[in-house]
């Protein structure tokens, strides 16, 4: 008994210590990179307000949206001070991890170009199989029903996260 | 005594380069080869990003090796390997967030790739710091060469043309246009080759080559010590004639 007593506690000691040692390193790096990732999430964001809306020359203050699924924020994209649509920022998870989106919906609030800001996929097959077909096609109300690309690129989520963007805009619109 | 060490550092290094590939002898780590050899350098910094894991993780194991009971070896290992991987892609993730977004998934799936614990189990827990750290390094280097060869192929089939700088952003963007132009007069490049299936065909016909090429040499080496024998058999025969 006292034989595997001592055995139990030098197994639960050492795995013990391990996880330790490794939540501690863990969490050094994540101190030292935490404020570079977020930066660099901001600038991917930025970039992505700029791909969806390439004519715009001013993106309003971003506004917060909650009580929603997938929709977290979004900003008025304008071109000489006119209002050209807005950009929503959108992020789901399904099986495969989380996918981060920004959908630009325009006039009585058709859909606009969808950029990819991260993505638990892989990034290139993701834009070559799902979202380019998308983006070029002619009919993006259609088409976001109709791109199909595998089971693992996550149309449906896509799908719901730019129908939710949509009901959002035509909300707004509405109450305007 | 120092030169029977030196050889086996030697070894430990080497042979996870060719002779134990990983990639191509032992087929293993398969999956991430086949996702992300679409470009050049996806297969680099996977590969970079690998051997930077393989080679901590069996370092660590190898200094814990004693301290680390035989019923707990696997999660050990596993939280060893799973730390290293965090660690990985949190720097890849602040510095080359290009590279951290195009390996997607794959890169945390490092976690349970079966050459890190493979390598684990099978080599650092039963050698010495400095042979884990040469063979961590050797196999790292040998899988770095095997997705590069097969993302060369595939990118180049696939698209026509090698890009750098697109992912390495510190790298000055260019492309070597081959089997297209850049203003898009002719385009010979195959998409299926970026695709899935052509990773497949791309691996098969690589491994196909080296199999060839090795089964030939073991021909020849069958045949020389075939013919090596005959010629022994016959020698007496003439010694004794002389001697008549």
């Amino acid at each position: 008994m006292k034989d595997n007593t001592k055995k139990y506690l030098k197994v639960s000691i050492t795995l013990a210590s391990i996880c330790s040692v490794s939540a501690l390193l863990i969490g050094l790096v994540n101190y030292l990179t935490a404020d570079t990732i977020k930066a660099n999430e901001e600038a991917a964001v930025w970039e992505g307000l700029r791909n969806v809306y390439p004519t715009a020359d001013k993106f309003g203050d971003k506004v917060a949206v909650s009580d929603k699924t997938y929709v977290v924020s979004y900003w008025v994209a304008s071109q000489n001070e006119k209002e050209i649509g807005y950009v929503f920022r959108a992020s789901g998870t399904n099986s495969y991890g989380s996918i981060t989106i920004l959908v630009g919906i325009a006039g009585t609030g058709s859909f606009g170009t969808i950029y990819l800001v991260s993505s638990t996929e892989t990034k290139n097959d993701f834009v070559a199989g799902y979202l380019t077909p998308y983006n070029e096609g002619t009919s993006k109300d259609t088409d976001i029903d109709s791109v199909k690309c595998g089971a693992t690129y996550a149309a449906t989520l896509i799908k719901n996260m730019a129908y939710e963007a949509q009901s959002i805009y035509k909300s707004e619109k509405g109450a305007k | 005594m120092d030169n029977i060490k030196r050889s086996q550092h030697k070894e430990s290094f080497i042979s996870g380069i060719i002779k134990e590939n990983p990639l191509f002898v032992a087929v293993l780590g398969t999956c991430p080869a086949l996702a992300i050899t679409t470009t050049v350098e996806a297969a680099f910094g996977m590969g970079l990003l690998f051997t930077f894991v393989l080679v901590c993780s069996n370092v660590i194991i190898s200094a814990l090796r004693k301290l680390i009971p035989e019923e707990i070896e696997t999660p050990a290992y596993i939280v060893v390997i799973a730390a290293f991987v965090t660690i990985t892609k949190m720097l890849t993730q602040a510095f080359i967030p290009a590279l951290y977004s195009t390996l997607g998934v794959f890169l945390s799936l490092l976690v349970v790739n079966c050459i890190v614990l493979g390598r684990a189990e099978a080599f650092a827990n039963k050698n010495t710091v400095l042979d884990s750290l040469l063979d961590g390094l050797g196999n790292g280097i040998g899988y770095t060469l095997a997705l590069v060869v097969i993302a060369l192929v595939r990118e180049l089939l696939g698209t026509g043309c090698l890009t750098i700088g697109a992912i390495f952003t510190f790298i000055p963007k260019s492309t070597l246009y081959i089997l297209k132009d850049a203003a898009g007069t002719f385009d010979y490049s195959m998409s299926l080759f970026s695709n899935p299936a052509g990773g497949f065909i791309v691996f098969g016909l690589e491994l196909a080559i080296i199999y060839a090429v090795r089964n030939h040499k073991e021909t020849i080496k069958k045949a020389n010590a075939r013919a090596a024998a005959f010629a022994a058999s016959n020698a007496p025969k003439e010694v004794s004639k002389e001697a008549k």
